[in-house]
């Protein structure tokens, strides 16, 4: 990778955690438990940013960053009251800069922040501040905000007055080449000169490097040049003047903006320095300005972390994956030959007992806290909120609650259906909520626990619940069911996680738009998860999800068919029961159904399904498995017996073989053999495609 | 004592080693020197490196002096748009 790409991307992870740190402290601040110390991590974050960001000319990131920064400045000098309403301006523009660092990274359409910009100009007392960076006018109505004469703290190292902006940006570069570069026949002057067709500009050398004449290497590039450029729109065009050299120098070209006394001194630090001096600065930041007397006093113990690369991490788990089952073999194998009294079981038993804390440290190191997806949903709350004319508030627990990294990424998506479901379809708006007695604030909580080796997270509203009677209307309109269809409650609830089902009578622009429940459902379960729902009319809904705390480890029930052993995992199964001869009844020439206490449920022969030599297919003299997957229900798996329950590690195998539809991954076993982790959904859909493929099966037995 | 280096018309990188040696053996025999670099067409910022360590050299070391005498037009260009002037001592 290119090493500045590799920079940047250093940056923009610190940005996401710069943000986190942002994000928490404006909501302590909105809760009015913020002290001095998570003020100034909110002033430093945004600092950081608009350093960073300036290091890699993200100019319209750095405009906003500033203007955010000078308020949190006045803030933490306590020049301004953080009042409700400020730190809602501050949310906002909190929103503002994660969507800028986005805009930074991805690309995209441009942020629009000329309102909050100028609402925060506002805060700062310089609401006659020109945008000149990101060219937006700022709007002429600030109605509903009161101006707020500030006095501006000035430091006697800084100049006590603005200095008057020149009509078009200037410039300050510094370049330094590389021998590289002279190697390759580049010349400085002719680089130089070049700037110098773009506005007016001094150069300055410096000579600070240059050694003695008896030391001098003449390849080597000992000059730097510092530049002014003054009058200049474009920083591109700057850049297009290095842009054959960009490899064989270090090059940092950073605006001189004019602005508050205050934080210019900083500022330049930050700009001068190469990029990687962002963290650094978040110290000299705090030492050089300890505005706030308890920053001193109150230093942080910081936890030592240190970034590893993900795939060294599963290398890890994968070789203790192996280790656990090589274990596994080895005590099988020992215990088979020797008497049980032997001493070596103890010595097995207590390897046993490491190789499983080894394995559970090894996968913690995987896991994080759920609080990174969390922290996103405030500001979702907020916006979704505003924009469907809501007032919500967001209660979240247990947010140290950690989980797998794998399951943390994809949790992302069906959390922000869920709750902006919450929002818009469970709360009602504020007049209909005072006049059901409840107050104008509606409550989302969103909380996250570990609960049998798995997580639950919770959301749940004190909205009006689901209307039982509109969703069994809607669902007869669809022809989803009949319309004497005698449903529980429970069953017509669930109806709404089926696809295209809204019950909103308006599409609007949040949700009931077809997609929703039925795709957080389909994440929920391509997660290993189940989601399941309650809720009383009036009184509000909960969606319940639990998760698999991995995705490298699965708890399945292991069977038996034939000769060959398979794992079924286990959150897909519902129960096992031994059939009657008399429950099973033939349907069709080959499929048969399974009567379930009244309720028919097709019966499937896995044996048979999947050709298992020595598999008995008789199912009347079988185990049977009932199973339920998602969109196709219930069905009832026939297979020889059930071997137990166990914690598998799985082995996935589409790197190597692909994917096989039916089989989701392998595992090794105790005894050292492979079984073959079932995919339920693909088994049940091969087998509801038609009835072409078990007779395929059939046919190749009868081969 | 008084010796003479002069600069070639297009002082390149490949320039720059030798123009060190020159300079070298004056400054060890502790005589001063003058750069001729009247006919100087092309200057490259490496052989710019060393008029300035050398520069830097004579007067740290005292009693010879490195002077550059009748520059060019191209090389005064170069040198005022490098920010060099000073340190070569070039007046306007």
């Amino acid at each position: 990778m290119d090493p500045m790409e590799a920079i940047k991307q250093t940056f923009f992870q610190e940005c996401d955690e710069l943000l986190l740190a942002m994000e928490e402290g404006l909501i302590a601040m909105e809760n009015g438990e913020a002290d001095s110390e998570m003020i100034n991590a909110v002033f430093r974050a945004v600092h950081s940013i608009k350093g960073g960001g300036g290091a890699f000319g993200f100019d319209v990131l750095v405009g906003f960053a500033h203007i955010f920064e000078n308020v949190m400045d006045l803030i933490r000098s306590d020049k301004l009251n953080p009042t409700p309403d400020v730190v809602k301006v501050l949310l906002r523009a909190g929103d503002k800069l994660s969507d800028h660092v986005a805009l930074a990274r991805d690309g995209g359409i441009d942020v629009q922040d000329s309102e909050v910009k100028a609402e925060l100009n506002q805060l700062a007392g310089g609401g006659e501040e020109e945008d000149e960076i990101g060219g937006e006018a700022a709007p002429s109505e600030f109605d509903g905000l009161s101006f707020m004469p500030v006095q501006i703290d000035i430091g006697d190292d800084a100049p006590a007055f603005m200095s008057l902006e020149p009509e078009l940006p200037s410039w300050r570069i510094r370049f330094t080449p590389h021998a590289g570069l002279y190697a390759k026949a580049n010349e400085p002057y002719l680089l130089i000169r070049e700037l110098g067709m773009l506005g007016a500009l001094e150069v300055t050398a410096d000579l600070s490097a240059i050694p003695d004449l008896l030391a001098i290497e003449p390849e080597q590039a000992y000059l730097t040049w510092n530049a002014v450029l003054r009058d200049c729109a474009d920083r591109s065009k700057i850049e297009e003047v290095f842009e054959f050299v960009s490899g064989d120098c270090d090059l940092d070209i950073s605006e001189i903006v004019p602005e508050l006394a205050v934080a210019e001194p900083v500022m330049e630090e930050v700009l001068d320095a190469p990029a990687s001096a962002v963290i650094v600065d978040l110290v000299t930041a705090a030492e050089k300005k300890p505005v706030a007397a308890a920053a001193s006093t109150a230093v942080e113990v910081v936890k030592s972390t240190i970034r590893v690369d993900l795939d060294k991490v599963d290398r890890l788990v994968n070789l203790v994956g192996e280790l656990v089952i090589t274990q596994a073999m080895l005590s099988q194998r020992i215990l088979e030959t020797t008497s049980a009294q032997s001493t070596i079981g103890t010595g097995l038993g207590e390897l046993e007992h490491l190789l499983r804390e080894l394995q559970e440290a090894v996968m913690a190191i995987r896991t994080q806290p759920v609080k990174s997806v969390f922290q996103r949903m405030p500001r979702l709350v907020r916006e979704t909120a505003a924009q469907t004319g809501k007032e919500a508030h967001l209660e979240i627990e247990g947010e140290a609650t950690e989980v797998d990294k794998t399951v943390i990424e994809r949790l992302g998506e069906p959390l922000t259906h869920m709750i902006r479901n919450a929002i818009d379809h469970g709360l009602e708006s504020p007049e209909d909520r005072v006049a059901a007695g409840k107050p104008a604030e509606g409550t989302v909580k969103l909380s996250a626990e570990h609960r049998g080796g798995r997580i639950v997270i919770e959301v749940s509203d004190d909205g009006r619940g689901i209307n039982r009677a509109k969703v069994r209307e809607k669902a007869i309109e669809r022809g989803v069911i009949a319309a004497n269809a005698n449903l529980s409650d429970e069953e017509i609830d669930n109806l709404i996680f089926l696809p295209g089902f809204s019950t909103a009578s308006q599409v609007s622009n949040i949700s009931g738009r077809g997609v929703g429940l039925d795709v957080v459902r389909r994440n929920i379960n391509d997660l290993g998860g189940r989601i399941t729902i309650s809720s009383v009319l009036g009184k509000g809904s909960k969606f319940s999800l639990t998760l698999p705390l991995t995705l490298a480890v699965l708890d399945g029930m292991i069977v038996a068919v034939g000769d060959q052993t398979f794992v079924l995992p286990l959150s897909h199964i519902v129960e096992s029961l031994l059939p009657k001869q008399s429950d099973i009844n033939a349907f069709g020439s080959t499929g048969m159904l399974l009567n379930v206490r009244g309720v028919y449920v097709p019966l499937i022969s896995v044996g048979r399904l999947l050709n298992v030599r020595g598999a008995n297919y008789d199912v009347t003299s079988s185990v049977v498995i009932l199973v339920e997957s998602e969109g196709i229900g219930r069905m009832a798996l026939a297979v020889d017996g059930i071997i137990g329950q166990r914690q598998v590690v799985i082995k996935s195998f589409e790197s190597n073989i692909g994917h096989i539809d039916g089989i989701a991954a392998a595992t090794i076993l105790g005894d050292g053999r492979v079984a073959l982790i079932l995919d339920i959904d693909g088994l049940v859909a091969g087998c509801r495609e038609g009835v072409a493929r078990p007779i395929e099966y059939q046919q190749a037995a009868g081969a | 004592m008084e010796e003479q280096v002069t600069l070639p018309a297009v002082a390149d990188l490949t320039q720059a080693g030798p123009l060190k040696e020159q300079l070298m053996q004056s400054f060890a025999a502790g005589a001063s020197v003058t750069v001729d670099a009247s006919s100087v067409q092309r200057l490259s910022s490496p052989c710019l490196q060393v008029l300035v360590a050398g520069k830097q050299s004579f007067a740290k070391a005292g009693g010879a002096s490195l002077v550059i005498a009748n520059p060019s037009v191209a090389f005064r260009e170069t040198v005022s748009v490098l920010g060099l002037m000073d340190a070569l001592e070039l007046g306007k």
